[in-house]
């Protein structure tokens, strides 16, 4: 797994590359951790290059959002690939995050 | 360091040997060649002697005096010249015509039958010097030095002669001195030795009759004397002494050679002498490398060896074996180095000891922890036997120890709805296992508690949500059949979907309302739904160390492979089926040991 950081504005966009499991997911959490510790709260994940999520990946992207909602902001995903839409949808995921179809439409919910 | 020395040892044996070779081709010849000019230089001054003689003969033979052939007044001439002639003479005399002489001395007798009176006499030779011989006037051993003498017609009147004592040769030989022992000799044309320091050997000994008298190699050196040649030649004595010997013929003499002999050996001296020199040099040299070398090597090599010894030391097992050296050099800071290494070693054994002690400690414990989880799940099939037409079967298999998968099933109240459920908890091991434990006992307690099932899920939720400082969450699927009716209301809180094959049909999902997970966040609500159930119908729950199982080359298991494996359990009993499912999972992963825990619940009702 890879993790593209970059801040946009107040945004920090984290472009999530490979498989997110529990053998990569400790590496996105000290990540966001950090982040938010600096004060960040506002999230972008894309995850067009998200290959396969498991449940570890997504209490990672859980204990962000909470964290991220505590401070006043949110994270918000976008250009999931079907299947890993589909473990979020089953998971009930997609009531928590907002998903958009693109970054750009993502960007402009903030 | 042995090989080293021995070939020191060789190559210095080779310089000396062949700086050996070197003096004594330079410092024999050398000798061989000083020697010759000693010995011809000698020769011509005997030669010159000797001539001195016939020149002083022949003057007075042609004196006026002695022409005139008076006998008396030839007495009177030469016994008035005896005190005044050559000293190396014994004597002069004249002898006329028949023999008859007279000494300067005053001595008469007769030398008619004398080999040089009769050559003189008879006209052969004009002057005559003979072989050494005893004189007949004194007995001495002498030669003679004879000239003839004419009168005033030319007329042979008799001869003028002196008689040189052998000793005078003697004396000019034993003069020449060639190194410390070197001496000179004359040997006459019959090979005789006439002049020699040695007065027994002095016409006694005859080089051509020599070898039987023990002598090695004198013969053939006598041969060469007497024609006349020249040379240097080596003979042994007979005591074994080996000598070198040069040889020149000396002039105006009837055929002498003069001789001059030097021990071998000394001959040999100089050269030998270098060489001892050069034997011992060489040995001071070799015993001074030698030290150096081993004090060198000792110096390289003693902490080296140290060092290696310390290594063995400590590679059989002794730890605590510290390594002292102390040279001040790369060699030190090694067995430093290794010191600081044999010492983080022995820290890194202490603390694998500890880490294997607590790791046991952990895995005995986890054991145990493993043992309670299996005996918190219900494992008695058929359940309950009160409720006769419910078939139902669930396994729960680890992937480590402990698991964060469960199953749960309970009879409610009215011993005739019966409550099932399978839940995931995000993650492995204790903290899942833990959080698997909460979550199984508040659903039970929500549950038994009779309230709706969408309500229990949302307080549950809440519940967990409320002090999960690891924001861990579980999916559950939780149904309660009604075993009369075969009403079924069931919840699905993120979990994979079941599987249901109505009557013998084939599987297919069924059909769940997408609701989020349990702990996942607060205040959620959660939609419960109802089918009918009918007997013969097939209910398969599992958690997604089912349709995920990964095989060696990273393929899961997916939703085709795992109906294709369910559709061929269709009219099995429920414990077959889950047996069945498990043998599919087996052998699609084959060796990979499984990433997830699996659990399977499989439900039905009979007729």
């Amino acid at each position: 797994m890879e993790v593209n950081t970059s801040k946009h504005g107040e945004v920090m966009v984290m472009e999530v590359v490979g498989r997110l499991d529990a053998g990569t997911a400790p590496t996105l959490e000290n990540e966001l951790l950090q982040l938010l510790e600096a004060g960040n709260k506002d999230f972008l994940c894309d995850l067009e290059k998200l290959e396969y999520i498991s449940s570890v990946g997504l209490r990672v992207l859980l204990m962000a959002a909470k964290k991220a909602k505590a401070s006043g902001g949110k994270v918000v995903l976008n250009s999931l690939q079907e299947h890993v839409h589909e473990v979020f949808e089953i998971a009930g995921f997609t009531a928590i995050f907002p998903i958009f179809p693109t970054r750009d439409e993502a960007m402009s919910s903030f | 360091m042995v090989w080293f020395g021995l070939a020191l040892l060789v190559l210095l044996s080779v310089l000396a040997v062949s700086t050996f070779m070197q003096v004594r081709d330079t410092v024999v010849p050398l000798t061989k060649d000083l020697s010759r000019e000693v010995l011809i230089a000698r020769s011509s001054e005997i030669a010159r002697l000797v001539d001195g003689y016939s020149a002083e003969i022949k003057t007075m033979s042609q004196r006026p005096l002695i022409r005139e052939g008076d006998f008396i007044e030839i007495i009177r001439d030469i016994t008035s010249r005896h005190e005044q002639i050559n000293s190396d003479y014994e004597m002069i005399f004249y002898a006329d015509r028949k023999g008859d002489f007279i000494t300067s001395n005053n001595l008469r007798g007769n030398i008619g039958d004398r080999d040089y009176f009769q050559a003189i006499t008879n006209g052969e030779e004009e002057h005559f010097i003979t072989n050494p011989m005893v004189s007949r006037s004194t007995g001495e051993l002498i030669f003679v030095v004879a000239w003839c003498v004419y009168d005033k017609n030319g007329e042979i009147i008799g001869l003028i002669a002196s008689t040189v004592l052998l000793e005078t040769l003697s004396e000019i030989a034993a003069a020449i001195s060639i190194g410390e022992s070197g001496f000179g000799y004359i040997v006459d044309q019959n090979g005789l030795l006439i002049a020699h320091p040695n007065e027994e050997l002095r016409m006694s000994l005859n080089f051509l009759e020599s070898d039987h008298l023990g002598y090695e190699g004198l013969e053939t050196i006598g041969r060469e004397m007497v024609v006349g040649n020249s040379g240097v030649y080596s003979y042994t004595r007979p005591n074994g002494e080996r000598l070198v010997t040069a040889f020149n013929p000396i002039a105006h003499t009837p055929g002498w050679s003069l001789g001059v002999t030097v021990y071998e050996e000394e001959l040999m001296g100089p050269a030998n002498d270098l060489m001892n020199h050069l034997i011992l040099l060489m040995i001071v040299v070799i015993m001074a490398v030698m030290l150096i070398v081993y004090f060198i090597s000792e110096r390289i090599a003693g902490p080296i060896v140290a060092l290696k010894e310390g290594v063995q030391t400590v590679s059989a097992g002794n730890l605590d074996f510290a390594l002292t050296v102390k040279t001040g050099d790369e060699i030190e800071e090694l067995a430093n180095a290794y010191n600081r290494m044999t010492t983080d070693l022995k820290e890194h054994i202490r603390d694998l000891k500890e880490t294997t002690a607590i790791k046991e400690r952990i895995e005995s414990e986890l054991q145990v922890a493993n043992k309670i989880q299996s005996s918190m799940l219900p494992r008695t099939f058929p359940p309950y036997p009160d409720i006769a037409n419910l078939e139902l079967y669930a396994m729960m298999e680890p992937a480590r120890e402990v698991g964060g998968d469960f199953y749960d099933f309970f009879p409610m109240d009215d011993k005739r709805r019966f409550c099932f459920c399978i839940g995931d908890v995000s993650g492995k091991g204790i903290p899942a296992a833990l959080f698997m434990v909460i979550t199984r006992t508040i659903l039970k307690n929500q549950v038994l508690q009779g309230s709706a099932l969408d309500e229990v899920f949302y307080r549950a939720n809440n519940l967990l949500c409320s002090d999960n400082v690891e924001d861990m969450f579980v999916t559950v699927f939780m149904g309660i059949i009604d075993t009369k009716t075969g009403e079924l209301e069931y919840v699905n809180a993120g979990h994979n979907p079941p599987m249901l094959a109505r009557n013998g049909e084939q599987y297919a999902f069924l059909d769940v309302k997408r609701n989020l997970v349990l702990g996942g966040m607060e205040e959620f609500p959660f939609q419960a739904q109802r089918i009918l159930f009918a007997p013969g119908d097939m209910l398969f729950i599992y958690t997604d160390g089912l349709n995920e199982a990964m095989n060696s080359r990273g393929e899961q298991l997916g939703d085709e492979r795992m109906f294709a494996a369910a559709n061929k359990t269709r009219g099995l009993p429920a414990a077959a089926v889950v047996e069945s499912m498990q043998t599919a999972v087996a052998s699609f992963v084959e060796d990979t040991p499984a990433s997830d825990d699996l659990t399977m619940l499989v439900l039905t009702l009979n007729r």
